[in-house]
């Protein structure tokens, strides 16, 4: 399955793209990853691909072809979204990071919910970064967004898997709070929206 | 052997620790920076590590030791081998007793990078042996056979990795054993010594030695012919695996030709391939060296159409991205009667063609554009402003350098308007001033820069009296690559250390007259010391220190009382923080603000003030 996952420079994407790596080599899956980083780290718009399979070869997903977009910030995911296949699913956390504008360029951040509303065929929203805040730390925002796409049955993972691959790769000291935050996206209920 | 995650600059570092390395060196550089990181935390204490203070005293410890008998890796960003060049081209003369792998990444694009320079030109143009990864694995395994190409020959080898190979990760399977290796010493004897006699003698073995490798080259695992079919595909490097998924279905009309060592390249592998094929499309990234490797074969054994670069078929510039190439395949797959393949024009952008019915056909948006942009409460961007208030009424040309920094050419603080290359900023504000003595010609240079290629720019002032300004960002550490160690900073990748070098004194040392230090975020202050030292006849230097703003903890921020503010907006104009926004009346972002207050001075009504938590 082919994934990206979509973001503004320190929101911690990154992690996200370790962390389901880290699953699939626990499942016996083949994974690939590709991600830029440098220069785009101070602010700049951060992409992440991760393919997993049974065979993967180029680290890089074709056009159109992405099964998952998991999207950490509205004008991001806007911005991707033209990637994402038909039966593609999007799952975005409903926040807006302004770029550096002056005062004559502003987001119309109606206009972008509207947009990726009316283009996408499977869409969740959440309030990830509320969710996180209300942990105590905005940064666990990538896990909150896991969680909610493993509770949509997403990802080729069990949410045990996925708790154990935290357990493994996240510093002894996060990995409560990110327990956590990974179990509050789990309890998401989507019905509603 | 045992599987684990690992992008391509780790697979690259552990490969070499698995090698025995005694030594590793190297300078910092997206998309490099992390192999020699790899080497420093994974090796065992007797391996020697440092980060050197630039490119060619990288490869020159490296080369010393490795004439010592070490195992040695060096690593560079590929602007950075132009810095190193000077060893780097003696070096393959002089030869080595143990090993030296050059690991140097290149940077198709550019992501991060002022040049598209293709490392892999640079190996012939030096007869270095060059490996191609086109995977974190192929990373692996290429380092280790780099080592044992460098120790049986005795000549450096390069490892090349491309940005998506160094960053990109997958499953990499390792022996994880460590093959302890003792050098055995260095040995007195003229080989040593690089003599005109001695390089014509030595140079005459290296092109005998070349094509002795083009046949180790010829039978590794790393070039090969796969497919039955007529219709030629040569590749290498991260392209490799595009032709490779998308062609996995047609390989009994296909043959692909796999390029892992584009020099000295494997001619009787390419032989073989051009007498199985009919015609030839070459997709690489950058310099068509796989191509002009394949035309000169096929002009002396066996005449083959190969369309490529040279034929205008396909990009130079920029990376080859999958799409591209699945555009690129379906022409060359739909036109098997004439070589009528699409001729690109110079650009990337070509038109797509996209057979596959899972399309999905969305609107378009108009989106803002995500400039990166130094952080919030980043001292530079103090800086910056108080360059500019103190020379506004000034005719100034600003010359900048490699670093974060250089985002101070962006909207709206733009205080930089050249930048060439490490270093270059002191220097080419001489030339500048020498051509336009009026004009006011002020330098901006990083820590880490200054000590890469900055002093002999300042030595070259004093010694010339010019008339000119060097503002040192000294933000005590190496940022824009991650925060890496420098002579600035009381530390080595090692340890900690008692002892640091004093940018000031070493420009004192140098011939600088006039030297002053400032906290950027007291702009006042800082605003009267540019002036002084601006106003000064001759060379002045302004150091302005404070740590970057990655490494603080925040313990305040500041708000704007919207009583008192007038909309006029000037914060956010003057300083293009990120913490500061307008939703139709200027705001500071809380969890972004740093506290570093700089906006307050930018307020005539003095509506911005701290906050309490």
């Amino acid at each position: 399955m082919n994934i990206i996952v979509v973001g503004v420079g320190g929101q911690g994407a990154i992690f996200t793209s370790k962390l389901l790596t880290q699953c699939a080599l626990k499942s016996n899956l083949k994974v690939k990853t590709a991600e830029v980083f440098g220069m785009a780290q101070r602010g700049g718009s951060v992409t992440s691909e991760i393919r997993i399979g049974d065979e993967v070869i180029s680290p890089m997903i074709p056009e159109k072809s992405v099964d998952l977009l998991i999207g950490f910030e509205m004008i991001e995911t806007a911005r991707y979204l033209d990637r994402v296949k038909k039966t593609g699913t999007v799952v975005t956390n409903d926040f807006f990071i302004r770029p550096y504008t002056t005062k004559n360029a502003r987001v119309n951040e109606k206009k972008v919910r509207e947009y990726i509303k009316n283009n996408t065929n499977h869409l969740i929203t959440l309030n990830g970064t509320e969710i996180a805040k209300n942990l105590g730390n905005v940064r666990v925002l990538n896990t909150v967004l896991v969680g909610a796409c493993s509770s949509l049955n997403l990802l080729p993972f069990t949410s045990k898997d996925i708790e154990n691959a935290m357990k493994t790769i996240l510093p002894r000291r996060h990995i409560d709070i990110n327990l956590k935050a990974f179990n509050e996206g789990l309890k998401e209920n989507f019905s509603d929206k | 052997m045992i599987k684990k995650i690992l992008t391509g600059n780790q697979a690259i570092g552990i490969a070499a620790i698995e090698c025995g390395l005694n030594l590793a060196t190297g300078y910092p550089g997206t998309p490099s920076t992390e192999i020699l990181e790899t080497v420093f935390e994974n090796s065992a204490d007797d391996t020697y590590v440092e980060w050197s203070v630039n490119e060619k005293v990288a490869l020159e410890v490296g080369g010393g030791a490795a004439i010592a008998g070490a195992r040695v890796l060096t690593t560079m960003k590929q602007v950075g081998l132009n810095v190193a060049a000077d060893p780097f081209m003696g070096l393959t003369y002089l030869g080595v007793q143990g090993a030296l792998v050059i690991a140097i990444a290149d940077d198709p694009g550019p992501h991060a990078s002022q040049t598209e320079q293709d490392t892999r030109m640079f190996a012939k143009y030096s007869n270095v042996p060059i490996f191609d990864p086109s995977s974190p694995q192929e990373a692996y395994s290429m380092t280790k056979a780099a080592f044992l190409l460098s120790e049986t020959t005795k000549l450096p080898v390069i490892i090349r990795p491309t940005t998506r190979v160094c960053h990109g990760s997958g499953i990499v399977e390792i022996t994880n054993e460590i093959t302890p290796y003792k050098p055995k010493g260095f040995y007195k004897s003229s080989k040593w010594v690089i003599f005109p006699k001695l390089s014509y003698q030595n140079h005459i073995k290296l092109e005998e030695q070349q094509k002795e490798i083009s046949k180790i080259h010829s039978d590794n695992e790393f070039n090969y012919i796969k497919g039955n079919g007529k219709l030629g595909i040569a590749t290498g490097g991260i392209t490799a695996t595009y032709v490779d998924e998308l062609t996995k279905d047609y390989l009994d009309d296909i043959c692909i030709l796999k390029v892992g060592n584009p020099y000295p390249f494997p001619d009787e592998l390419g032989k073989k391939f051009l007498e199985q094929v009919d015609r030839v499309l070459v997709l690489e990234e950058l310099d068509p060296v796989i191509e002009e490797a394949l035309i000169e074969l096929s002009f002396k054994n066996k005449k083959v159409d190969i369309l490529g670069k040279k034929s205008n078929h396909i990009h130079y510039a920029g990376e080859l991205k999958i799409n591209y190439v699945k555009s690129v395949l379906e022409d060359y797959f739909c036109n098997l009667n004439d070589i009528s393949l699409k001729e690109v024009s110079a650009t990337s952008e070509n038109s797509m063609k996209y057979r596959d019915s899972d399309i999905n056909e969305i609107d378009t948006i108009d989106l803002p554009h995500r400039q990166p942009t130094l952080c919030a409460g980043c001292p530079h961007r103090a800086s910056f402003y108080a360059v500019k208030e103190a020379t506004k009424k000034l005719d100034v040309v600003y010359s900048g350098d490699i670093g974060c920094y250089t985002l101070g050419n962006a909207k709206p603080l733009e205080v930089i308007d050249t930048c060439l290359c490490m270093g270059a900023g002191i220097t080419m504000a001489q030339g500048l001033h020498h051509i336009n003595p009026d004009t006011k010609n002020i330098s901006f240079i990083g820590d880490s820069t200054y000590f890469h290629t900055g002093i002999p720019g300042i030595i070259n002032a004093t010694y010339n009296d010019v008339d000119m300004t060097i503002i040192v960002l000294d933000n005590k550490t190496t940022a824009m690559t991650g925060n890496q160690y420098h002579p600035g900073i009381e530390a080595t990748i090692k340890g900690q250390k008692k002892k640091m070098l004093d940018i000031g004194k070493i420009a004192s040392a140098c011939g600088v007259e006039h030297i002053s230090y400032g906290n950027p975020y007291d702009i006042e202050d800082s605003i009267k010391k540019v002036q002084e030292a601006v106003n000064y006849k001759g060379t002045s230097l302004v150091i302005f220190r404070s740590p970057c703003v990655s490494k603080l903890n925040t313990k305040s921020y500041y708000t704007i009382d919207n009583e008192l503010c007038k909309n006029c907006n000037k914060c956010i104009d003057d300083l293009g923080c990120p913490a500061l926004y307008n939703d139709g009346l200027p705001h500071i972002d809380k969890t972004m603000c740093t506290g570093c207050g700089i906006c307050k001075f930018t307020c005539k009504f003095g509506a911005i003030r701290e906050g309490e938590y």
